[in-house]
């Protein structure tokens, strides 16, 4: 498998898998009309990291500064996935960025990291 | 075709009314609609959570018209193929500081008694109900017919105060749906 690299759009966030560090970037808007249409490569990808033999600890930095409902859901299947492989013993960890001037953005982090059991989540207010 | 964009002009003079469209919502539009708006309100000096919100309330009611309305026109680049674009209204506008964003489009006259029945459940939650309504039907989502449920629980939390919403009859087998929220 190969790193990742999608480049941001208005609407669209820039999306950077980097396999030799085991290290995700998600950040921007994120309302594409099909969002598992735009999310699956990162799904598959993640899929794919967690499965390798001595792969460095997965470490995702998420800054989105608005996400539609549909990229709301395929964020939730994103956190169970992570959620599951650290509940195998896998090591992840998710940091969420918002400015501190966006109360959704904190908001739905926090929402996230509610709904999450073993994987380590952290809100970090500021950019990414 | 008998339009007069003198007509037009005058019969748009609100003062409020920021932005007015009729016709299909492709996602280009929105995008664009959705940027300019946001440098306009940073410009009013609305600050980022309400620009946020108004955005957010866009996208969703505009998206909604894309993927739902009973009004469609071809477009062989939609990521639903043969389904087309959808076709509606949307409008917004800015009083004192206060802003609003309505949605209108034609619908099946089937589909009212669910939407009704959505749409009456949810503009009668406090926050932290429509929070736990949201967060349940993120998490089954095969639980509900509609795929805009989440969409409109999701602007309800974003608005301030109570969604107002009509459903009328226009033609046989069709209504014509319209939402206003405030932010």
């Amino acid at each position: 498998m190969n790193s990742l690299d999608i480049e941001g759009s208005k609407f669209t966030p820039r999306v950077l898998c980097d396999l030799d560090h085991g290290t995700v970037l998600i950040a921007g808007y994120s309302y594409p009309e099909n969002a598992i249409g735009f999310y699956r490569p990162l799904l598959d990808w993640l899929g794919g990291y967690l499965e390798r033999d001595g792969a460095a600890p997965l470490q995702i930095e998420i800054a989105l500064i608005y996400f539609n409902s549909s990229s709301s859901k395929i964020l939730l299947d994103m956190f169970d996935l992570l959620d599951g492989a650290a509940a195998a013993g896998r090591k992840v960890g998710v940091q969420w960025h918002y400015d501190p001037e966006n109360e959704t953005a904190l908001e739905c982090g926090q929402e996230f990291k509610e709904g999450i059991v073993h994987l380590s989540f952290a809100l970090v207010p500021g950019s990414a | 075709m008998d339009c007069d964009p003198f007509d037009i002009w005058q019969r748009c003079s609100d003062p409020g009314l920021l932005f007015y469209l009729r016709g299909p919502l492709s996602q280009d539009l929105l995008v664009t609609i959705a940027d300019t708006l946001a440098r306009q309100m940073r410009l009013d000096d609305a600050g980022t959570a309400t620009v946020i919100k108004v955005q957010a309330i866009l996208v969703e009611l505009s998206q909604n018209i894309a993927r739902y309305s009973a009004e469609r026109v071809l477009d062989r680049d939609a990521v639903n193929g043969d389904a087309g674009l959808g076709c509606g209204v949307i409008a917004v506008g800015c009083t004192s500081g206060s802003y609003s964003i309505a949605s209108g489009n034609l619908m099946d006259e089937g589909q009212v008694p669910a939407l009704r029945a959505l749409l009456d459940e949810i503009r009668d939650q406090d926050a932290d109900r429509l929070r736990a309504m949201f967060l349940k039907r993120r998490r089954n989502p095969s639980a509900s017919k509609r795929g805009a449920g989440l969409g409109f629980i999701d602007v309800a939390r974003k608005a301030s105060g109570r969604l107002e919403y009509h459903i009328r009859p226009v033609s046989p087998g069709r209504a014509f749906f319209s939402i206003r929220v405030m932010v």
